[in-house]
């Protein structure tokens, strides 16, 4: 557990350049939109909705995260891999650090993204929070999930790139991902058979929004949730679990056993 | 202690190695000759299970090897890369969180022998420092087997001679079997029990440097240079 920790801390260190672009991107973002709108006397909508829109694109902020960190480690692949623990703790401290960072950069957009709501959405009874939660926690699982598929498609390039140069390696995991996805989320969650195994355990989430209505001119700007009653099913997180689990043990056996130094 | 069985090793057309069989002893310093490409790193990077044989099997005390060897194994890589943002000491002390045989006390004493500035961050090592900071990662670990892939490679002559002279005296010839290839024989030929010749990545010859010296009354470049001419 020592190495482990030590491990993350050095992770931190690894993806740090990360978080610090996730937040100036935004605070840039924010200042360029603030300052654009202002003058229209809409500028706290405008921080609302670079808020949302910005927490939003967090769902890639894992898969960023991952490429860049593993990136890193391919020009030390001697360094990182020459370690006695298991590639699933490698690869877990990674994920463990890029989490924690995601939390840190979505809590600093949240603030902007709950007050500049509020602004132009004045719920009251605590329905901001509700969808805000809701919101947050969707945004880092996904995130998590996306980034493990990214995991498994960074290790089958450095397989592939020991035996071609490494754009063709590159190429060669863009098609089979863009195959894969075409398979498992074209065919196979569109399947009866996938609709029986996940389609179990309802859960009434009530109202949810799902869009947002913009109605803006140089006099005023209406912004308007669109939402509906909303449910979920425990079966579809279950099922997408178990398989990023397999996903993630997958990955890590290519990583002990087959990648090359 | 260390075996290999028929190993051959292929890189898509490229043969890196071909049908080697070789056993090592621990208690020895054993030098790894050859011209370029003729197969020394991948010799050493299927004992450190950084890469594995297309056939035949590579084994540590009668144990395969993999990627996890590396409890046992100490590999010092030819390549430079470390982690720059790190200093000197935060570099030993994160090694030492990975290796439970890492010995820290020996760490500070190399250290201190090779004159590094603890403090210096890593980026700023000029590549003579960056070889001495590979020797004490390397060297602090008490593990049965230390790889070591030219170590002396680009350094200038002062940084080789504190290298070889650190090898003899922080290397428990005991207990450790140290591999290493150089192309600079003449300034470890002092220091080796055996030598091993790699040719077009064929095992040619694995000879005792005592033996060879009184025996054939040949240094190591005379010998090598009989195998390759």
């Amino acid at each position: 557990m020592k190495a482990w920790l030590a491990l993350v801390k050095k992770e931190f260190r690894i993806g740090l350049p990360i978080l610090l672009l996730a937040i100036v991107l935004f605070l840039v973002g924010l200042v360029i939109v603030t300052v654009a709108t202002y003058r229209f006397g809409y500028a706290w909508d405008a921080v609302g909705i670079i808020g949302l829109a910005w927490g939003g694109g967090h769902f890639f902020f894992m898969a960023i995260y991952m490429l860049y960190s593993l990136g890193v480690e391919r020009k030390r692949l001697h360094l990182w891999l020459h370690n006695p623990m298991h590639a699933s703790g490698l690869l877990a401290a990674k994920l463990v650090t890029g989490t924690i960072y995601m939390i840190i950069s979505l809590l600093i957009i949240s603030i902007a993204a709950y007050v500049g709501g509020l602004h132009f959405v004045p719920f009251s009874d605590g329905t901001w929070f509700r969808i805000g939660m809701i919101a947050f926690l969707h945004v880092i699982s996904f995130s998590i999930d996306f980034s493990v598929y990214v995991i498994l498609a960074y290790i089958v390039f450095l397989l592939l790139e020991r035996y071609m140069p490494a754009f063709l390696s590159g190429v060669s995991v863009f098609i089979g991902w863009w195959v894969f996805a075409y398979l498992y989320f074209g065919l196979l969650a569109d399947s009866k058979f996938y609709y029986a195994i996940t389609e179990w355990g309802k859960i009434d989430l009530g109202f949810v929004a799902n869009s947002l209505q913009f109605d803006m001119d140089v006099r005023q700007a209406i912004v308007n949730f669109q939402g509906e009653d909303t449910f979920i099913y425990a079966g579809n997180y279950v099922i997408e679990l178990i398989t990023i689990l397999i996903i993630y043990f997958i990955a890590s056996w290519l990583l002990d056993k087959k990648v090359e130094v | 202690m260390i075996e290999f069985k028929d190993v051959t090793k292929r890189y898509m057309t490229k043969t890196a190695l071909r049908d080697v069989n070789l056993k090592l002893d621990k208690g020895k310093i054993i030098g790894l000759v050859g011209l370029n490409g003729a197969g020394k790193s991948t010799t050493m990077k299927l004992i450190a299970g950084l890469i594995n044989p297309s056939k035949g099997s590579v084994e540590l005390d009668g144990e395969k090897v993999t990627r996890r060897i590396a409890s046992k194994v100490s590999y010092l890589s030819e390549l430079d890369e470390y982690y720059s943002f790190y200093t000197v000491q935060q570099t030993i002390d994160f090694f030492a969180t990975q290796f439970p045989d890492f010995n820290k006390e020996k760490a500070e004493e190399i250290r201190a022998y090779m004159n590094l500035d603890a403090n210096t961050k890593v980026k700023h090592l000029s590549k003579g420092n960056r070889g001495r900071l590979k020797i004490i990662l390397t060297l602090s670990r008490e593990v049965p087997v230390l790889l070591m892939d030219e170590p002396l490679s680009g350094l200038d002559p002062l940084v080789r001679d504190s290298i070889v002279k650190g090898l003899i005296t922080f290397v428990d010839t005991e207990k450790q079997l140290v591999l290493l290839s150089t192309h600079q024989i003449m300034e470890v030929e002092m220091i080796l029990d055996e030598v091993i010749a790699i040719k077009d990545g064929e095992l040619v010859d694995h000879r005792n440097v005592e033996e060879l010296r009184y025996d054939e009354q040949k240094g190591i470049l005379e010998w090598m240079s009989s195998i390759y001419e």
